[in-house]
């Protein structure tokens, strides 16, 4: 059977590069903006999304981010998204999961421990739409 | 009787030749024909008297020109008084008031003489107590009417116009002495009468001199203005010793009427005898001289300074700037010029709690390290007091009446040194000058230099704490700058130290996949990349910026690409009016500046707004427009947020709009804004434009360039 698929959005080249290998057990595709995420998921429908909030042209804000969550959960609301965010404030995290993500994981990234965060994010998908 | 004759004579021959004096001069004035007019009287009355003198009778008509005579004087000194009212129409109806008051007044007791003739010789008749009330009244009127003339003449004129003070003055004066006695023994006392004539006869030099030395005042209304200061003040002094002496003279009276007899010629040598050794008690007594001296000082005499001047040239001092001279030095310069002083010492308050020497002009150079508790600084603190060295040597009581002082080693060992001056802020000493002897002159020192220089004293510590607060905001600023790329700077590195770990932990999974060693040599790289642009934004924090004339449409150009690249919109509209502007700037953060107020308007702007991105010549300036068709700003925005530092909308850490105009005034323009919520902004940018001839120049060798590349 075919892994299921990720989507990995994030503005920095390294970190989509390192994330494809972390991850193991998903087809990883990845998406460095707004339009080309959306134009994937669209094409795809991935359950999960490890998503960047600061994505140009607002590298340091986070609108771009949300307008991403917002879109995809309009979509396809069953869909886990992980904040993968530079910022490690309480108050974004707050902010993520009142948006609808299913969790907020900051950087730096350890291989392993988001390994497991997208683990459960799965298991926590297969169980709800089962 | 022969010494009345004489005495008289002499004083109706002085005032008859100062009114024929005044009859041939040149122009008649009301002044001067008041004064002339006063001294035929009084020549008419002496004469009248050496008359009486000489042959007896004539008493009705000797007192009623005595009366005339101090009604003529009265009439003298209210013009000469009223000159100093011509400004307003409030006070010249009180000088009418005033005088119709006076002439009443005079004209009743004229009026009660008359009714009271009876025969009988004249001195026993004016000794008649009603008579001699009135006599003492118009005496003290008199001479408060003179001391409000004297202490409202300007000092220019107080030269001259104080002998015209004085003569009548001392007329009055004299009067006052003359009828307060006769009213104390209910008789007029012989020798004193007789003296009179000759008093009188005094004054005619005085005044004579007054006119002689100051033509002016006799050259009319159109003068006046020149000799009296503009505020007139009424002054009480002289009532206030009139009253006081008649007071003492009543209880005199009292005194001895009430022992009589036998006792009253003791009482009155006992009375006398008192009044001698307290005014010589009061004279010896170092302290009541001094003070006595202070209020004849403040009361009578002009001030030593011209306050205006004074305080001009201080602030002059303290806020021009020359050449590259310290306000420090300003600060000590202002206060030493008040008093000729040759030389100052600054010494400053310093966070270790030390007064240290900050600054000195024409000063040895001597450090200073004075405790905040040595007696010096505690007696500055508590009484914000001059210190006179001087003053100190001779008189240490007067200063340690005050509080403990003592003047430490070094200021004793200071050549010349000569005043402390405290630098007062709000009540806390921040400071002192100490400053030189001037060697030129030796200089009174008194209240009133100790007043003017404990104020300059205020205004430079004023100063230097505003100056002080600058650096301290400016240093604040440059921390605040470093604390924020700081904040830049961890972010940076945190996201490079994630990736290069995650590279590590992958490799230990991945290391013999090749797809995986290419994909490891991008993340490098990419980290490479960011900590190059890291270094460069740290060295272009530090770096000054290379500066170069910059084609500002292409700029514009430049900028609105970068700002679309990301497929934001709206898609600003470039119209170049100008193509060939050269500004002289950074391209780098130009653009970047250009590039932030155009995100700017994209933010504020729907996508399917408007913006417009205008370049036009004005003046010598390169006028950069952004217009957009947002939400706005209202005005209350604009002045209080906007252009604060730190201050983001959007919760982010990018170039803020103070930012902007930071840089922009630092090329020398301007930034200006415009908006109306609702409706859109407009941002304009004023930038100098590069010489025109470099300019030129450099973009015919641009063009030459471009040829021959083709």
């Amino acid at each position: 059977m075919t892994s299921p698929k990720l989507l990995i959005v994030d503005d920095d080249p390294g970190v989509r590069a390192q994330i494809k290998w972390a991850v193991q057990g998903f087809d990883i595709i990845t998406a460095d903006s707004r339009q080309l995420a959306i134009e994937l998921f669209d094409a795809y429908q991935p359950p999960l999304v490890t998503l960047d909030l600061g994505l140009p042209p607002n590298e340091d804000g986070t609108s771009e981010g949300y307008a991403i969550l917002m879109q995809i959960l309009r979509q396809a609301p069953q869909t886990r998204v992980l904040i993968v965010s530079g910022s490690d404030s309480q108050e974004n995290s707050v902010l993520a999961k009142k948006n609808g993500a299913y969790g907020f994981y900051s950087k730096p990234i350890d291989v392993d421990d988001l390994q497991r965060h997208i683990d459960m994010a799965y298991a926590d998908y297969i169980k709800v739409c089962e | 009787m022969f010494i009345e004759i004489i005495s008289f004579g002499v004083s109706t021959v002085m005032f008859l030749m100062l009114g024929l004096v005044m009859l041939t001069g040149q122009r008649a004035n009301l002044p001067k024909t008041m004064l002339t007019v006063a001294s035929l009287f009084s020549a008419l009355w002496s004469a009248t008297v050496t008359y009486q003198a000489t042959y007896g009778g004539l008493l009705s008509s000797t007192l009623l020109l005595e009366l005339l005579r101090a009604l003529a004087w009265f009439a003298f000194l209210l013009v000469m008084l009223r000159t100093a009212y011509v400004s307003s129409d409030q006070v010249n109806k009180n000088f009418k008031i005033t005088f119709l008051g006076l002439s009443v007044f005079i004209v009743g007791i004229m009026l009660l003489a008359l009714y009271r003739i009876s025969g009988g010789s004249l001195l026993e008749f004016v000794a008649g107590n009603d008579v001699l009330v009135g006599h003492l009244l118009i005496s003290v009127g008199g001479i408060v009417i003179v001391e409000q003339l004297y202490r409202n003449t300007s000092e220019d004129h107080r030269r001259a116009l104080k002998y015209l003070w004085i003569g009548i003055g001392g007329m009055f004066a004299y009067d006052f002495y003359l009828y307060s006695d006769a009213f104390l023994f209910q008789r007029i006392d012989n020798e004193l009468w007789n003296a009179r004539g000759f008093i009188h006869a005094m004054a005619v030099p005085l005044i004579s001199v007054a006119i002689k030395r100051e033509m002016q005042w006799t050259l009319g209304e159109a003068s006046i203005d020149i000799f009296m200061s503009r505020k007139m003040v009424f002054h009480t002094t002289t009532l206030l010793a009139a009253g006081v002496y008649l007071v003492f003279i009543g209880f005199g009276g009292y005194y001895v009427r009430e022992m009589g007899g036998d006792w009253g010629v003791v009482a009155q040598a006992t009375f006398s005898f008192a009044s001698i050794m307290l005014l010589a008690v009061l004279m010896f007594s170092r302290k009541v001289r001094s003070r006595v001296k202070v209020y004849i000082d403040k009361h009578f005499f002009h001030y030593k300074y011209d306050y205006r001047e004074e305080w001009l040239r201080i602030i002059r001092t303290l806020s021009q700037q020359e050449g590259d001279k310290r306000l420090h030095q300003r600060a000590i310069r202002s206060l030493a010029q008040i008093i000729d002083s040759p030389g100052g010492m600054l010494v400053m308050e310093r966070e270790s709690g030390f007064f240290e020497s900050d600054d000195r002009w024409n000063f040895e150079n001597i450090s200073i390290h004075e405790p905040a508790s040595s007696s010096l600084i505690r007696f500055l603190q508590e009484n914000q007091f001059v210190i006179s060295l001087d003053e100190f040597k001779n008189d240490p009581e007067m200063y340690t009446r005050l509080g403990k002082l003592e003047i430490p080693h070094w200021l004793n060992n200071v050549k010349d040194a000569w005043l402390v001056v405290p630098l007062m802020l709000q009540d806390k000493l921040v400071g002192f000058v100490v400053l030189l002897r001037s060697p030129a002159h030796e200089r009174y020192f008194n209240w009133e230099d100790s007043d003017l220089l404990k104020t300059a004293g205020r205004q430079a510590a004023s100063h230097l704490a505003q100056f002080e607060a600058a650096q301290a905001l400016v240093s604040a600023k440059r921390f605040e700058e470093v604390n924020r790329l700081s904040a830049f700077i961890v972010h940076d590195i945190k996201n490079l130290v994630g990736q290069l770990s995650m590279v590590v932990s992958n490799a230990s999974k991945h290391k013999n996949n090749p797809m995986f060693i290419d994909d490891a040599i991008i993340t490098v790289e990419n980290s490479v990349n960011k900590m190059n642009k890291l270094l460069a934004r740290l060295r272009g924090s530090v770096d000054e910026d290379s500066l170069g004339p910059i084609n500002i449409c292409e700029l514009l150009e430049d900028s609105i690409r970068a700002c679309t690249k990301a497929g934001t919109l709206p898609i600003p509209v470039l119209n170049c009016k100008n193509e060939g502007m050269f500004v002289t700037a950074d391209r780098d953060r130009m653009s970047a500046n250009i590039a932030h107020i155009i995100q700017n308007a994209q933010d504020a702007t729907e996508d399917t707004g408007s913006i417009t991105v205008r370049l036009r010549k004005q003046a010598d300036m390169a006028l950069i427009e952004v217009q957009d068709s947002g939400e706005g700003m209202d005005e209350a925005f604009i002045h209080e947020r906007l252009f604060q530092p730190f201050e983001s909308t959007k919760g982010t850490m990018g170039i803020g709009v103070f930012q902007v105009r930071e840089y922009v005034t630092k090329l020398g323009g301007q930034l200006e804004v415009e908006s109306s919520p609702g409706i859109g902004s407009t941002f304009s940018l004023f930038i100098p434009l590069a010489p025109s001839n470099e300019s030129m120049f450099r973009s015919q060798i641009i063009h030459l360039e471009t040829k021959e590349n083709k």
